[in-house]
């Protein structure tokens, strides 16, 4: 004797045995079979072959769990993008006020040193970095260009530290670091842009 | 000669399909050989302005778009049902859609979904894309007939 819930049971363990998480995505995936059973049995289908072709229609458990963790990890991919902008928000701020109050605030108010251009040039640097971090995180693409660039320069002024024996241990290894971090933004926003491609405006003076 | 020659070749592109999962939507690969069906890469491009321009219409669930589009396209666009569900998912985490639990006619809980205004945004976006590929292609048709 053919028993529907039974053998809706059983498909609903088929699918979680293959991986389909969470419970909800499964009763989600269950109302569908559901509502397709009773179409297909008010159309004249007797119950078994109803189900059966409610499931043949949903698809094989396999590629459908393979289709939603690449919907989750590109989510994913999206949570690491902010936490990276925080990241670079936070440091290009504190670097940006540190250096403020190293050139205004010490050694007895702004003087003109040889090392004036320098922190100049670094000052808009840790600004556009702030101003990245602000789009990236609001999830503007323009962000990601923007990012891209500060890491590039961080990654040169890092390497010039680096070679440059003058400077103390500690100082150099931070550099290392820095510019570490950096060289990784620049790979995973490559790799973001290329796994979230977008489709670009329709230029209006086509139409 | 050509008509066998082409249904070897939807064979192998089912096939390579099958492997390597180059669209996000599957269509019946089997009803492929005996009904004029869409083309695969366009049922597959056209899955998210669909979804989008069904929902601009008020709140829905999978099961309603699935059988909404089948009707308006007279069954020619064809997916496989589950693969909706990945894509619905996708639009949420994206923001465009926003999810919220019901309950169905029959008391059963039931996913229901609706726009929001980033997804209200990227429709009209795909449906000025849409129409300018549109405008071009009935435009070189016409030429065509000239």
């Amino acid at each position: 004797m053919f028993d529907l819930e039974q053998r809706i049971a059983e498909w609903r363990r088929q699918m979680q045995a293959a991986g389909i998480q969470p419970p909800a995505r499964l009763d989600e995936l269950e109302g569908h079979l559901r509502d397709d059973v009773q179409l297909q049995m008010k159309s004249g289908m007797d119950q078994e072959r109803a189900l059966e072709h409610a499931a043949a229609m949903i698809g094989r458990a396999e590629p459908l769990r393979a289709e939603f963790d690449r919907a989750t990890h590109a989510s994913g991919l999206r949570m690491m993008v902010r936490v990276l902008a925080l990241l670079w928000l936070a440091g290009c701020l504190v670097s940006f006020t540190t250096v403020c109050r190293e050139m205004f605030l010490s050694s007895g108010g702004f003087r003109a040193t040889p090392f004036l251009l320098f922190n100049v040039i670094a000052q808009f640097i840790y600004l556009a970095g702030v101003l990245g971090g602000v789009l990236l995180f609001l999830g503007a693409r323009s962000g990601t260009y923007v990012l891209r660039t500060v890491a590039l320069l961080f990654v040169i002024a890092c390497a010039a530290q680096v070679f440059d024996s003058g400077l103390g241990f500690g100082w150099r290894m931070w550099c290392i670091a820095v510019g570490g971090f950096s060289l990784f933004t620049i790979y995973f926003l490559h790799k973001f842009l290329a796994a979230t491609p977008k489709l670009r405006p329709p230029r209006k003076a086509y139409v | 000669m050509k008509g066998r020659l082409t249904n070897l070749a939807v064979l192998q592109f089912g096939r390579f399909q099958k492997r390597f999962k180059l669209f996000p939507l599957d269509v019946h690969i089997n009803s492929m050989y005996s009904a004029p069906m869409i083309r695969k890469e366009l049922v597959a491009a056209s899955a998210e302005p669909l979804i989008l321009s069904l929902l601009a219409r008020g709140e829905s669930y999978g099961y309603a778009i699935i059988q909404e589009v089948k009707a308006r396209s007279g069954g020619k666009l064809q997916w496989t049902d589950g693969m909706l569900y990945p894509v619905l998912h996708r639009m949420e985490q994206r923001g465009l859609i926003k999810a919220r639990w019901g309950e169905s006619e029959t008391g059963r809980k039931r996913k229901y979904y609706s726009l929001k205004k980033d997804g209200k945004n990227a429709m009209e976006k795909h449906h000025e894309q849409w129409t300018m590929v549109h405008a071009v292609l009935s435009g070189l048709k016409k030429e065509q007939y000239v």
